[in-house]
């Protein structure tokens, strides 16, 4: 079902304008998108849905007996010993704040940008995030000795009468990761005021009903309040857009500010906020792929879709392999022997290396293959390379935290990391617990955001001409024409 | 609700009281007023407002509700119970220490030490600076006072596993001694490792006169009996030899750990690590040849060291004999090594001839020592050498002892085969069913054979062939007396009433003589639970100028009568104030043993060399294997102290466990992958171990050292079933050295616990050294290595500086009138015995997690010693090249601990600021307030932090819990595991440090409870006086430092010039660790220097190593 326009005819190819590939396939109508969306809601979920559901709920109890056994017995549980203090548990702290950043990516800056065809994945994509940061913000919450004093980073008062250390990076990291969660939150709730509206009204009563209702804060869809909701939105959006770039720098401070070698790097903010990013996609298309072929959503995202999330995903892919080698020759150029030595057992001859190689291969090496169109068509490939990412930035981190600890200033206290079996099911277990909010999303919420979906068709343009060839940028058709006479012909 | 006051019915009969007029009258005014609990005249509030209303109670409720809720009161608040003294004991002031001088008794000298103590119970052990050889403590000295603590000490005197009183040992040994004095002790034995107490031996004497029959057997399985008889043969009799390691400008050291575990007196590792560390080029230093078979101490901080099967050393000797011979023209002597020294390989007498030249070349201040555990021709010729470099008089000193009148081990043996011995009595702190266990197997076989009788500190294997089992007073709780190797008198003082009813050897001996009755009065403490008790009535506080007269008691101590009869013979007569004196400083001063003027009997050296063993050079087929003392357990002995089996092996940092040291090469050849893959040792058919392997660099090539003590089914957790049992090799207190072994591989790993993983420096310039050559040429070396030389200066952070803004003082924070607390550890006297390390244990409650975090990383320690080997070559390559690099390299060891630094990474990196800086410049920890996020030991250059991962003060790590019917490891079984274990060791904590709780980071503050503690009685001296606020220089010492047996620690206040610690950092060896970070640390170490001999052949090794950690 190939849609790309073409243009044809050779002798007036001067004048033509290339058709743009329309967002919505098949010229599907309002009615069709609302029922499509709307239906996955209100009829019964298939059989793949409690398959996936019941595992991650499993899994997700798992991860809460972990963390009970977490605090009842002591940190050390997990593996972490002297010098690697912080092992898997920031790692995967800044895993899974990294995958919450490209929903807001997409629904901020994209917004902000006027990238439409944003709308198909902007919905599942905050929602993501959303989870994504729960997931992450219960390491740092729970790997701290004593979690019941973890108030103590809150600047209120209390006895001891001291006040927090606003030196300390992660003091900052609280603020940073505590905004940008009430922030994607707010964004979320408000882009799904007009859809919970519209689920509202096609319910035929009871709690549902109350319940979307309630939610809906009272969206009648009238003028005056489309127009406050626009403005609110793009208030959003242009205070979300910092807080991306914003997190996880601030993350990356974590390290960037100790004197650890190896954490101890300038180019830690924009190389991190590419990677999260970069991994941030990579998690979009592993999440939206299967729900877009068990929902039938094919016409919503498209191949387009798809290829545009390639192309960043390449784009993104290629700035972290840059950052790994710059990384690399600064430690060399630095002339501090720690540093560089660092860096060789990071690569040559350290305790860890496999996990270099997991994360070089995994992250530059991986996604070289979306300069071919054809792989980035080819569904496999693209769910392929985004696994690979997906463990690749985790390789990543890992590197970076553990490696470095390893290998810190005095040999005398050098010693391999281990993870121990709770280790393993804790962060096994926050794949359940995101699967399980992703899936109960899914479930509860309209994946796609209807009323957003209907502004991009093509019937939505005020110069919408419904005589003219099919899913053409009427815009930029009529522009066309009013260089040149005669009309184009596109084939489709 | 409104309170009525309950008054007591008023008598109805008898005399009337009133209070007023109006009580007396019965208005009702009043008795309303009565009724009240305050008179509402004292407020304005009317009656119906304070009535409680229901909103006001709705108000109140909801308050305290949301209080509690919000501040979560009820949620962990410890519960902690203080019990006061319901009537004060004398000078005791709670919080406050008490200190006392006293001594640990050892086998042929003492540790003088001073006690701490609080609230009656001794806390930490530390050297006593006034006494004439005293300073510091080894580790097996300074972690004694946990087994006072043990919780499984035998407790009641048993028989046969059935306990009873002591009134009723009493009366069974009333038949004894009945059968005894009929008998004249026909077949009494006593068993006894040697002691240096003048009471005893009078003790002895005296059983000797009244069971003339008897026999008095002394023991150790580390014996020296060869070095015995060579004293014997060569010098003669009651001659006592002290080598004077002060007054040595040469030394060579066969096999003889002087420093360490063969220390031949107190003082060996102080005086001659003194000679160590020189401040200028002119100063001279001495120089120290070692030839062992195995990494030691002494091997670490040689000058010269050649790795040499421990069978060959007696040829080392002989070379060594034969050389100075000739150089010396001593024609006996080199005739007499000839036979032995024939065997000399090329390799050895290159190395020897030039250091042999040395010797001689600095006659008069040479010496040469030689293992204590070897036999009586390597002494023999060690004497002869000795005596040809003109030691004798200067570097050894020989004093005169009584001879010594008691069988050994062997005669002991022959005995009790021969049936001899119809009852022993066992008093030693050995276990000689242990580490004599074949000899006391025959028992088991015999029909009729003797009773036994056990005096014991924890039941061991020989309390399984006792009759008696009767539980011994540590030496902390009871009175006896030492002599130093010097012969400086001592006594012993209690320090505590005994804890489990425990009886000296002494007070043992003295029933037996019918002196001493174990009666009632003893049995009243029978059920008193094992807690502090006050210090023993008698004892002198060292801090109080004048001592309290003796006890008044009705019966006085009848051990505390016998070393008062003691002392009045060796003082010269019986003097109240010299024995309040001496109680006080720890020592009789001016007490000596007289010198003994020998001539060695040269002549006879020939006859002992015949005598030897003829060397058998191992080889890969044969291979030798060696039974070394252990840094931890020693011989045994120590097997249930926990901070022992601890502190890691200052060689291979191994704790818990003993491992078979191999060369690398023979652990490659033998086909061993990993430390701790599994070997067979058989030294014949019947004798074999299975036991884990680690490569030893250093080590000798096809020779296995194997640590004895371990191995042992221990009534103890801490000491049951740890490592192997090397005493199963066969009879070890015949030889310790046996040949044409076979070793193979066996197949499987033992987890071992190391406590370090890496062994190199990485050309880090983190322990710097050097050789005297280049020290003499720039004296500052130290300071230009690594990438210091490229950095600008460290500039001190409080100095000059005061209340101004600046780069090196960024808050512009007033440091002026403050103390600055730095210390400096000396790298050039330090050992690595790891003695601070237990020291710090001690002072600062440092936890024990167990072998099992050990091997996690997680070991507790705050002051940990590093262990680094150098090579002259590349040795990342894996090829044999790499490996015959390690077949020599050198050994440097560096304490690390907090280095206090003056820009702490750690303080800015707290979210919660539990970590800051006082304004004397101490990194300062509250404990409080830290959550436990650990991000700032990740950023600590020097890992200095350690993290409470499990709540390792409340729960015991060493034992194992059945959960859901698993079994797992204590720690993790969390809530659902054992609680409160331990409950007698908590009694050694020191009140005034903070017991720190799961998830806490902890570490060094150079002892800030001590300093505090110096400040508060500081204040009180200056009055009113500011001026005087600062505590005298030097007055306060660190835990640690005091401690360490060679003085390399300094610590004091850098803001007094008058501070030692101000001289040590003006030296130009001083220097900072990772200076480069520009962390500003406050600790700081001093260079190694080596001082080596350009002639010797290692010379090039020496050098080049020295390069090779520092450059790259």
């Amino acid at each position: 079902m190939d849609q790309t326009a073409t243009v044809s005819s050779a002798s007036s190819a001067q004048q033509r304008v290339l058709a743009r590939e329309p967002l919505v396939l098949n010229k599907r109508s309002y009615a069709w998108i609302s029922n499509r969306i709307c239906g996955i809601v209100e009829n019964r979920q298939p059989l793949l849905w409690w398959i996936l559901f019941i595992p991650s709920v499993t899994l997700f109890i798992a991860m809460v007996c972990c963390f009970a056994y977490l605090v009842s017995t002591g940190v050390g549980v997990w593996g972490q010993r002297q010098p690697v203090d912080w092992a898997w548990d920031i790692t995967n702290f800044v895993f899974w704040i990294g995958i919450g950043h490209a929903g807001t990516l997409i629904s901020a800056i994209l917004f902000l940008t006027r990238q439409k065809w944003r709308t198909a994945v902007n919905r599942a994509s905050e929602a993501m995030t959303l989870f994504a940061v729960m997931c992450a913000g219960l390491f740092p919450g729970f790997h701290v000795g004593r979690v019941w004093m973890a108030w103590f980073l809150a600047p209120v008062p209390q006895a001891n009468a001291i006040w927090q250390n606003f030196k300390s990076p992660l003091l900052w990291d609280v603020f940073a990761v505590s905004t940008y969660f009430t922030v994607s939150v707010i964004f979320w709730y408000l882009g799904l005021v007009p859809d919970l509206a519209t689920l509202r009204d096609r319910c035929v009563g009871g709690i549902k009903k109350t319940l979307y209702g309630a939610f809906a804060l009272g969206w009648r869809g009238g003028n005056r309040q489309w127009s406050h909701y626009e403005m609110a939105y793009l208030l959003l959006a242009a205070l979300s857009t910092p807080l991306v770039l914003s997190v996880h720098s601030v993350v990356s401070f974590d390290f960037a500010t100790s004197v650890v070698p190896g954490w101890h790097t300038t180019i830690f903010p924009p190389y991190f906020v590419a990677g999260a990013i970069f991994g941030g996609f990579a998690m979009v298309l592993t999440l939206m792929l299967p729900a877009r072929s068990i929902y039938g959503l094919h016409d919503l995202i498209t191949e387009k879709h798809i290829d545009n999330m390639c192309k960043i995903i390449l784009l993104t892919g290629t700035i972290v392999g840059y950052a790994y080698c710059m990384e690399f020759f600064i430690a060399y150029y630095s002339g501090s022997p720690y540093e560089w030595q660092c860096f060789q057992m990071r690569v040559v001859y350290g305790p860890s290396v496999w996990y270099y190689v997991c994360m070089f291969t995994f992250n530059v090496i991986s996604p070289q293959i979306f300069w071919f169109k054809k792989a980035r068509k080819n569904l496999f490939w693209v769910m392929f390379v985004c696994m690979c990412v997906n463990a690749g930035m985790w390789y990543e981190r890992y590197v970076i935290i553990v490696t470095s600890l390893e290998r810190i200033f005095m040999p005398g206290a050098w010693r391999k990391f281990h993870s121990t079996w709770v280790d393993n099911v804790t962060f096994i277990g926050t794949f359940g617990f995101f699967l399980m909010n992703f899936l109960l999303f899914l479930r509860f919420l309209p994946v796609i955001a209807i009323a957003e979906v209907k502004g991009v068709l093509p019937e939505s343009n005020p110069h919408y001409n419904p005589h003219g060839e099919n899913g053409i940028d009427e815009i930029a058709m009529d522009a066309a024409k009013a260089a040149a006479a005669p009309a184009p012909t596109a084939i489709a | 609700m409104k309170r009525i006051w309950q008054h007591p019915a008023e008598p109805t009969t008898g005399k009337r009281h009133w209070r007023s007029l109006g009580e007396y009258a019965k208005t009702p005014e009043f008795e309303e007023k009565l009724g009240r609990e305050f008179d509402p005249a004292l407020n304005n509030v009317g009656d119906e407002e304070r009535e409680s209303s229901r909103r006001e109670f709705v108000k109140l409720m909801g308050g305290a509700a949301a209080l509690a809720g919000l501040t979560l009161t009820s949620c962990r608040r410890p519960l902690q119970k203080v019990m006061p003294f319901t009537k004060h004991v004398e000078w005791i002031i709670p919080g406050k220490p008490l200190l006392y001088a006293t001594a640990m008794p050892g086998a042929r000298d003492a540790s003088p030490m001073v006690v701490v103590t609080h609230e009656g119970r001794p806390t930490h052990l530390q050297g006593n600076p006034l006494h004439p050889s005293g300073a510091g403590l080894s580790a097996f000295a300074q972690a004694s006072i946990i087994d006072l603590y043990n919780p499984d000490r035998a407790q009641r005197p048993a028989d046969r596993g059935h306990e009873h009183t002591w009134a009723e040992y009493q009366e069974s040994l009333n038949e004894q001694i009945g059968d005894w004095n009929s008998s004249k002790g026909e077949g009494l034995a006593l068993l006894l490792n040697p002691s240096t107490s003048p009471t005893r031996a009078g003790l002895l004497a005296d059983f000797a006169k009244t069971y003339p029959k008897s026999k008095v057997y002394e023991y150790e399985p580390l014996h020296r009996d060869g070095y015995n008889e060579a004293v014997k043969t060569l010098l003669g009799d009651g001659v006592n030899v002290v080598p004077q390691m002060a007054k040595a400008d040469r030394v060579f050291a066969l096999d003889c750990d002087f420093v360490g575990l063969d220390a031949p007196y107190e003082a060996a590792a102080k005086e001659f690590m003194g000679r160590r560390a020189p401040s200028k080029a002119s100063d001279v230093m001495n120089r120290l040849y070692v030839v062992e078979n195995r990494y030691t101490l002494t091997g670490g901080i040689s000058d010269h060291r050649m790795p040499l099967a421990a069978a060959l050393i007696p040829v080392a000797a002989a070379y060594l004999a034969q050389e100075v011979g000739k150089l010396t023209g001593n024609a006996a002597l080199s005739d007499a090594a000839k036979g032995l020294a024939d065997s000399a390989d090329d390799k050895l007498r290159a190395w020897i001839t030039p250091a042999a030249k040395d010797l001689v070349d600095n006659k008069g201040k040479s010496l040469v020592l030689a293992g204590s555990r070897y036999g009586a021709a390597v002494h023999a010729l060690v004497f002869g050498i000795n005596q040809a470099i003109g030691a004798f008089g200067t570097t050894l000193e020989t004093l005169k002892v009584e001879p010594k009148k008691s069988a050994g081990w062997v005669d002991f043996a022959a005995d009790l085969k021969a049936k001899k011995i119809k009852h022993v009595v066992v008093m030693t702190e050995t276990d000689p069913a242990y580490d004599g266990r074949e000899i006391f197997e025959t028992i088991k076989t015999m029909e009729n054979g003797p009773v036994v009788t056990h005096l014991t500190m924890r039941p061991n294997h020989t309390t399984r062939y006792s009759k008696w089992a009767l539980p011994m007073a540590h030496y902390l709780e009871t009175w006896d007396d030492v002599r130093s190797a010097s012969g400086v008198y001592s006594i012993v003082q209690p320090m505590i009433q005994p804890l489990f009813l425990g009886v000296s050897v002494n007070e043992l001996l003295l029933a037996f003589l019918g002196r001493k009755k174990f009666t009632a009065p003893a049995e009243e403490t029978k059920d008193a639970k094992p807690a502090a008790a006050p210090a023993a009535a008698g004892a002198a506080p060292a801090a109080v100028a004048a001592a309290p007269a003796a006890p008044a008691e009705p019966e006085p101590d009848a051990a505390w009568v016998a070393v008062k009869d003691t002392f009045s013979k060796v003082a010269g007569g019986w003097s109240e104030e010299k024995w309040d004196v001496t109680l006080r400083d720890g020592f009789l001063a001016g007490s000596s043993l007289p010198k003994a003027s020998v001539s060695v009997n040269v002549g006879a050296i020939a006859g002992l060399v015949a005598k030897a063993p003829k060397p058998v050079v191992p080889t890969a087929k044969a291979m030798e294997v060696v039974l070394t003392p252990s840094s931890s357990v020693y011989d045994g002995r120590y097997v249930d102290n926990p901070w022992l089996q601890e502190a890691p092996d200052p060689i291979t940092k191994i704790s818990w466990d003993n491992t078979a040291w191999l060369n690398p090469t023979t652990f490659a050849e033998l086909g061993l992958k990993e430390e701790g893959d599994l070997i067979i040792v058989s030294v014949d058919p019947s004798h074999e171990l299975k036991v884990a392997a680690i490569p030893a660099p250093g080590h000798a090539r096809n020779s296995v050292s194997i640590a004895l003590g371990y191995g042992q089914t221990s009534f103890n957790v801490v000491g049951n079933d740890r490592g192997f049992n090397a005493y199963h090799l066969g009879d070890a207190t015949a030889k310790f050295v046996f040949s044409e072994a076979t070793v193979q591989k066996a197949g499987g790993n033992y987890e071992l616990a190391n406590s370090q993983e890496s062994n190199l420096m990485e050309g880090r310039a983190l322990a710097r050294e050097g050789t005297k050559d280049r020290f003499d040429k720039d004296t500052a070396f130290a300071q230009k290595e690594g990438m210091d030389s490229h950095i600008p200066p460290n500039i001190p952070l409080y100095q000059g500086q005061v209340g101004k803004k600046s780069p090196s003082n960024p808050s512009g924070f007033d440091y002026e009138g403050h103390h600055q607390w730095g210390l400096a550890i000396d790298l050039g006297k330090c050992i690595g015995c790891t003695a601070c390390t237990v020291a710090c244990q001690s002072e600062n409650t440092i936890p024990v997690v167990g072998k099992d975090q050990v091997r996690r990383g997680r070991i507790m320690q705050w002051i940990r010693m590093d262990r680094y080997f150098a090579t002259s070559g590349d040795i990342t390559d894996r090829g044999q090249a790499a490996l015959d690099e390690l077949d020599n390299p050198e050994v440097v060891h560096q304490p690390v601990a907090c280095q206090q630094c003056e820009s702490a990474p750690c303080e800015t990196v707290c979210p919660v600021n539990a970590t800051v800086h006082t304004e004397e410049g101490i990194n300062a920890m509250a404990y409080n307030r830290c959550i436990g996020t650990r991000y700032c030991n990740n950023n600590c250059p020097y890992t200095a932090r350690r993290f409470n991962w499990f709540d390792y003060n409340k729960r015991n790590p060493l034992i194992n819990t059945t959960v859901l019917g698993v079994e797992v490891r204590n720690l993790y079984a969390g809530p659902l595991g054992e609680e409160n274990q331990d409950q007698t060791r908590r009694l050694q904590r020191n009140p005034n440090v903070t017991v720190r709780m799961r998830g806490v980071m902890e570490k060094c503050t150079y002892c800030i409870q001590r300093l505090e503690a110096a400040k508060i009685t500081q204040r009180r001296v200056a009055g009113n006086d500011p001026a005087k606020l600062r505590i005298p220089a030097d007055s306060v010492q660190t835990a640690c430092q005091a401690s360490c047996p060679t003085e390399a620690i300094m610590f004091g206040d850098l803001a007094n010039n008058d501070a030692t610690i101000v001289k040590w950092k003006a030296s130009p060896r001083n220097y900072d660790v990772l200076k480069y970070i520009g962390t500003r640390p406050r600790t700081s170490y001093l260079a190694r220097i080596r001082n080596v001999n350009p002639a010797m052949p290692d010379d090039r090794v020496v050098k080049t190593g020295e390069a090779t950690i520092h450059g790259v």
